[in-house]
């Protein structure tokens, strides 16, 4: 899948063909800088001082290094259509390698910041068990009625919630088997095939 | 099984001439009839057979059959204790046998009744679950990874009933089923001891 | 051997195998059998072995369950060698070795859980295991298949899945009317006209009829609990007491309200020194004051109802003349009405209390006057006797020598009369007072023997309530083992293994006596040998000598004693060679004995029958290479 760059993207980064190789390194590292922890402006006033260009052009070149880097990560694109994507800008070979190795190196990291940011129902975290048997209550003396007790965590956007549930033998075996098979349905053929179909 | 005075008393007078075989019999028919159902106390009152005997005398030897019944049930006596009590309270052979009788033909029931009595966290009776397979959202694409929607039927008492749903990854479904299966597996283990 | 080959059979049966009743002994049995039998036991000793109990007809499927076997039966610590052949091609010797070993395994197992003291944790524990083990046992059912959330697995047997059939234990008061029947209380009509028409019937009284049962459970648990409370103070503090029940609970409450309102009077009294309330009354007049406050509200709210229904009076008077003006001046009116009535209310009402407190002032003074009155008119009595008795001295002072007189002779008379009675007195105080001090001492033993009852009839209280503990006790126990007992019948073979033993003991004796005879046997003969051998020494040595000294004299003598010599040769030779002889007989036998050996394990036999099956599995393993290629 290619990337589509609009015109204001291109001549944002077409700055960075104009500089030395460590500088586009350097505008590299500032941009994953943003993406993990936000601008800095400092540091654009910095760099533009020792380039001698204006602010806005570097912090433009960071902010379409950035966008690249994302939207690439996002759709997941592998090396020839990235390479061949950032083609249209007319960079030589080794700036193009380079950007691939920055894109290389941070995909990872990128689809795990989107994916945290994606909508979040609430999930799994943990589960604990034990075994009791009721032997007695107030309304009845001598019984064995032995139960399960459940405390299954879950979270929400970051929230744990605590769920207390008891249950008898056999709605836990039942309980078991159902996720068992459910488990099992992934490697169904059905389930394989669309998988397949998908990817 | 302990009773107290008053019921003790009531059970005497249960076991009294001043209430006829016949209407004995259909009085201990009904005492159970309420223990087991939410009846409607007009039952009695409107009852043909019952009518001739005091109103007062019959809502006592009522109560104190009740708590006879539920007390014996409770406690888990059985029918030697059962008789040995309504010994003491002095009634005749053949009624100690149609309350004995009563109380051995019912007791399960009795108990199943009382074992009701109790209270619970919100309690799993069934499980439903979904299988989705995760293509992509607004910040990602080609996540393609299954996800589950697992829903935890639960009763509340009172016929309440609630859901407890959560989702999960492949590893997630894998680390919950594992720790059932532990539990499971210990279950079986304990009832081969 | 057939005694222990008995009780093999009989083990092997009482573990589940299936023999026919003419196999008395292990020579009959047949690899298929042995291979069951250990099978079975296996299963016993490992719960979780799995294997079929008869041998399969692929031989290489018998050859591989037999090695599972014998591996089993290494693992279990068999000492001696074991392999798939000792199952199929073996001597009986090799199957009685392993088949013991086996039993000798199952027996111990079976041993340990009976020997385990059965306590009550461990029955508790195995009751607990038992519900879950029905319970997995038991199919699962979605909850609307189950009525108020209880699963009936059998008529009896019931259990929770579920809560919406559940509810909590909450009790409310509830009321039955008590001794209806009883003719000697005898319970007002109107109490009893109330039971009888009004009460209702107590799955009638809660609020929820679900909580009917809790209710009355708590009824008479809360009955029981105050019937024992009060039982133990009677045995502790009422009987020492002497006093009727009644009359102990009367003194009871008395000493309760005392100590209440002294409670409350010492609160009080601190409270006011503290000044909180400042209020300087004591608590009569704190209370007293509270109702008259009380009372005098209650008279307000009647006269506003009262001055209100005035007001509406007065509205229903003019209904006409008002409604021609707009609603909001009638509203206006009416509030300014309303506010005069009220200003009006209020004059009256404080006017009232003035009056009110005024009665009180004036009924104080009549009080204070009556009182001043009382006081003059006592002191109005005292002040005219004075003045009578003053005015008989004076009435005397005219004649006063003749009048002493008489009175010296009236004082001399008095005081004759006085000690005449002091006599008397005397004379009937003495036995009284004898009387008096003897009823004392009898009293004082009578309270002596009182004390001493009522220790005993507290001890024999106590022992009463130990020996019904005991009892309660005793039953629980009783209960406990004959579960145990009928848990235990199964164990009938006891009996049959003892006779066994007893057998094989008396056998083993008749045994040791045969040896012993044997022995005794061999001994005598031994004994003989050595006499014979003995004898001959001597004989020789003594026609040695003898010759000896004649073979000097004479050549044919000395050719008699050559002669002698070589027989004592050729003899020795002879008995040499017996000896040799009985050697080699007893190795002969030894090897005999081990040709039988060597037979009984059917060496050809089984090499036939390795053969055949190896040219079985040989087919078969060609068939299976035939399946394979087509």
């Amino acid at each position: 899948m290619l990337l589509v760059l609009t015109e204001e993207h291109k001549t944002h980064l077409s700055f960075l063909s104009t500089v030395d190789i460590s500088v586009v390194r350097e505008f590299c590292r500032i941009s994953m800088e943003f993406i993990k922890n936000g601008p800095n402006t400092k540091l654009y006033s910095g760099a533009a001082q020792k380039l001698g260009v204006d602010t806005a052009t570097v912090r433009q070149s960071v902010q379409g290094l950035m966008f690249l880097l994302v939207e690439s990560s996002k759709l997941s694109v592998n090396e020839i259509d990235f390479l061949d994507s950032i083609m249209i800008l007319g960079f030589d070979e080794e700036l193009n390698k380079e950007l691939y190795a920055l894109y290389e190196e941070n995909s990872s990291e990128i689809r795990s910041l989107l994916m945290s940011m994606s909508l979040d129902l609430p999930h799994y975290t943990d589960l604990e068990w034990r075994l009791e048997a009721q032997l007695s209550s107030r309304s009845l003396e001598r019984q064995v009625q032995p139960s399960i007790l459940l405390r299954l965590h879950t979270e929400e956007e970051g929230v744990p919630s605590v769920h207390t549930i008891e249950t008898d033998p056999v709605n836990l075996i039942h309980l078991t088997n159902s996720l068992e098979t459910a488990l099992a349905e992934i490697k169904s053929q059905h389930c394989r095939r669309i998988m397949r179909g998908i990817k | 099984m302990e009773l107290s005075g008053s019921t003790v008393t009531g059970l005497q007078l249960a076991g009294s001439s001043s209430i006829d075989d016949k209407s004995f019999n259909r009085l201990t028919q009904l005492v159970l009839q309420s223990i087991m159902e939410d009846t409607d106390p007009s039952i009695i009152q409107d009852d043909g057979k019952l009518s001739k005997i005091n109103q007062g005398m019959l809502k006592e030897c009522y109560s104190s059959l009740i708590i006879l019944l539920i007390e014996g049930a409770r406690t888990d006596t059985d029918t030697t204790g059962m008789r040995s009590t309504l010994e003491d309270c002095k009634l005749t052979p053949d009624r100690i046998e149609v309350l004995v009788t009563l109380y051995n033909d019912n007791k399960a029931k009795l108990r199943a009744r009382l074992g009701r009595i109790r209270s619970s966290f919100p309690y799993l009776t069934d499980v439903n679950w979904r299988l989705d397979y995760y293509i992509k959202s607004n910040h990602l694409e080609r996540v393609d990874k299954p996800v589950y929607t697992i829903s935890l039927n639960t009763e509340e008492g009172d016929g309440k009933k609630k859901d407890v749903i959560f989702s999960c990854t492949q590893e997630q479904l894998q680390d919950l089923v594992g720790k059932l299966k532990d539990a499971s597996k210990s279950l079986e283990k304990f009832s081969q001891q | 051997m057939e005694e222990v080959d008995g009780i093999i059979i009989s083990t092997l049966k009482e573990v589940g195998c299936d023999f026919e009743d003419e196999i008395a002994s292990l020579t009959q049995f047949t690899p298929e059998m042995v291979v069951e039998a250990s099978v079975r036991c296996l299963q016993i000793i490992i719960p979780e072995f799995q294997s079929p109990t008869h041998l399969p007809d692929a031989m290489s499927a018998r050859f591989r369950m037999c090695t599972g076997l014998a591996n089993a039966c290494q693992e279990l610590g068999f000492q001696a060698e074991v392999g798939y052949q000792t199952f199929l091609y073996s001597s009986v010797k090799d199957w009685r070795k392993l088949l013991m070993f086996l039993l000798e395994k199952l027996p111990k197992e079976a041993a340990q859980t009976a020997d385990e003291p059965t306590g009550a944790g461990i029955l508790l524990t195995r009751s607990i295991g038992a519900e879950i083990g029905a319970s997995l046992r038991t199919p699962w059912t979605p909850s609307y298949c189950k009525r108020e959330s209880v699963r009936w697995t059998t008529p009896t047997n019931w259990r929770i899945e579920g809560s919406s059939g559940l509810h909590a234990f909450t009790a409310s008061d509830v009321q039955a009317p008590t001794g209806t029947g009883d003719l000697q209380k005898k319970i007002p009509k109107e109490v009893k006209l109330y039971y009888a028409q009004e009460m209702p019937y107590v799955v009638a009284q809660p609020v929820l009829t679900r909580d009917v049962l809790s209710s009355l459970l708590a009824k008479n648990d809360s009955e029981v609990a105050a019937q024992q409370e009060w039982e133990a103070e009677w045995n502790q503090a009422g009987l020492a007491s002497r006093l009727s029940e009644n009359e102990y609970k009367a003194k009871k409450k008395q000493k309760l309200m005392k100590k209440l309102s002294e409670q409350l009077r010492a609160h009080n009294k601190a409270e006011t020194s503290s000044g909180a309330l400042g209020l300087g009354a004591d608590l009569n007049q704190i209370l007293s004051s509270f109702f008259e406050r009380s009372g005098t509200g209650h008279g307000k709210g009647s006269r506003f109802q009262h001055a209100e229904k005035l007001q509406f009076a007065k509205e229903e008077d003019a209904p006409v003349a008002v409604e021609a003006t707009s609603e909001e001046d009638l509203q206006q009116q009416r509030e300014q009405e309303l506010a005069t009535l009220r200003e009006q209310l209020n004059d009256w009402a404080s006017q009232y209390e003035k009056l009110e407190l005024d009665i009180k002032k004036y009924t104080a003074g009549i009080e204070r006057m009556r009182e001043e009155k009382e006081q003059q008119e006592l002191q109005n009595k005292e002040n005219e006797d004075a003045y009578r008795i003053k005015k008989g001295t004076y009435d005397l002072l005219p004649q006063a020598d003749e009048n002493i007189e008489k009175l010296k002779g009236l004082v001399q008379t008095s005081s004759d009369r006085i000690a005449k009675l002091a006599k008397k007195w005397e004379e009937i105080r003495g036995p009284m007072m004898k009387e008096l001090r003897e009823l004392k001492s009898q009293s004082d033993i009578t309270e002596i023997q009182i004390q001493e009852l009522l220790q005993e009839i507290q001890i024999l209280r106590e022992g009463m309530k130990e020996v019904a503990d005991e009892t309660r006790l005793k039953d629980e126990l009783y209960k406990q083992l004959v579960g145990e007992y009928e848990r235990m019948t199964k164990d009938t073979s006891r009996s049959a293994y003892t006779r066994r033993i007893m057998e094989i003991v008396a056998n083993i004796k008749k045994q040791k006596e045969e040896i012993n005879k044997i022995l005794t046997d061999t001994k005598y003969v031994q004994k003989e040998i050595n006499q014979l051998s003995g004898k001959l020494d001597r004989v020789f040595q003594v026609t040695d000598e003898q010759v000896f000294k004649d073979a000097r004299k004479d050549e044919a003598r000395r050719s008699a004693y050559k002669l002698l010599a070589s027989i004592r040769d050729n003899s020795k030779q002879v008995v040499e060679a017996i000896h040799e002889a009985g050697q080699v007989k007893r190795e002969q036998r030894d090897l005999e004995e081990q040709i039988d050996r060597e037979t009984s394990k059917k060496v050809t036999s089984n090499l036939e029958k390795i053969n055949s099956d190896y040219q079985q599995m040989k087919k078969e393993n060609a068939q299976l290479v035939a399946q394979l290629k087509s």
